[in-house]
């Protein structure tokens, strides 16, 4: 941690840089940063002048967090901002996961909202079947039990 | 910087440690976990419980109902009294009265006779009944029919 020669000395913003668990530093203005309250946290605790590990967040996964974080911290408009995250929520299942995953872990509730409304909306007005397959889930019931199961919740198949 | 650690490491443990609280609450709550453990929510494995609760918060009642029937782990889960305690209190802004009735309710309902050893119904359960006879007022566990 011994270069510090950058004393991000600008004096409009502050820069706080954040490291992903294989090691890749992120440069993010603290307006956006403090978003995480995960990272806010740290940030009052006085490690902001610091790089802030971030060992539950691969690379690839932060360089997505924190464009979000950036948009969000853009004063874009609410329209705007709408769309843009409607983009940013439509990728596949392993990408979703990591998002949700890294969005828990940095306590960042808007945006772990937003994923979570993804995944439930994939999963709305899907028969059991089709859920399987979409999760890759394995059905371990026997065909009684899930007659049985199926007639105890048939409120919810009408 | 081994303060730092510390304080990372802290907020690590600290969230694991949530996340295997609620796990066992939902085990208590449900109750035979043991043997099940081959079962699994397929790729919702990777997710602590806490987000997954969200999902199926945000799914709403008839999907999550639906859900219990994809396999052994999503009918435990979504099992989860919390989950429709919460549907009950925020689906239905016609079932005021839900809490007060359903505290006498859920210690059996007397018009029907279950075949299983059943003592208490599940949330699930009572939602489930409400559903069935949405016109009712239920008082003490005998119904009225508006």
């Amino acid at each position: 941690m011994a270069s510090s020669e950058s004393t991000t000395t600008s004096t409009t913003t502050k820069v706080l840089r954040l490291k992903s668990s294989d090691n890749e530093i992120f440069g993010v203005e603290e307006k956006a940063a403090l978003q995480s309250e995960t990272i806010k946290s740290l940030a009052e605790d006085g490690y902001s002048e610091d790089v802030i590990p971030l060992f539950n967040v691969e690379k690839k996964t932060l360089a997505k967090i924190v464009e979000w974080l950036n948009k969000h911290a853009s004063g874009s408009s609410k329209e705007e901002l709408k769309r843009w995250d409607a983009d940013f929520v439509d990728v596949d299942k392993d990408v979703l996961y990591d998002l949700l995953l890294a969005s828990n872990y940095l306590n960042i509730e808007v945006l772990l909202h937003q994923l979570a409304q993804k995944v439930a909306d994939m999963i709305k007005g899907k028969k059991p079947e089709e859920i399987r397959q979409l999760f890759g889930i394995k059905n371990d019931f026997t065909p009684e039990e899930e007659a049985e199961i199926r007639r105890e919740n048939a409120w919810a198949f009408e | 910087m081994a303060m730092l650690l510390k304080k990372v490491w802290e907020s690590v443990s600290n969230r694991a440690s949530s996340c295997s609280t609620s796990s066992i609450d939902l085990v208590m709550a449900t109750g035979s976990y043991a043997g099940e453990s081959s079962s699994s929510l397929g790729a919702f494995d990777r997710l602590p419980i806490d987000v997954v609760l969200q999902i199926v918060k945000l799914v709403g009642p008839n999907d999550a109902a639906r859900l219990s029937t994809v396999c052994k782990s999503w009918r435990q889960l979504v099992s989860d009294n919390r989950l429709w305690i919460y549907f009950l209190e925020n689906y239905h802004d016609t079932w005021d009265s839900v809490f007060f009735a359903e505290t006498h309710l859920r210690s059996g309902y007397p018009i029907e006779t279950f075949s299983s050893p059943i003592t208490e119904l599940s949330f699930m359960r009572i939602y489930g009944k409400r559903v069935e006879v949405p016109g009712a007022v239920i008082v003490d566990g005998k119904h009225y029919m508006c």
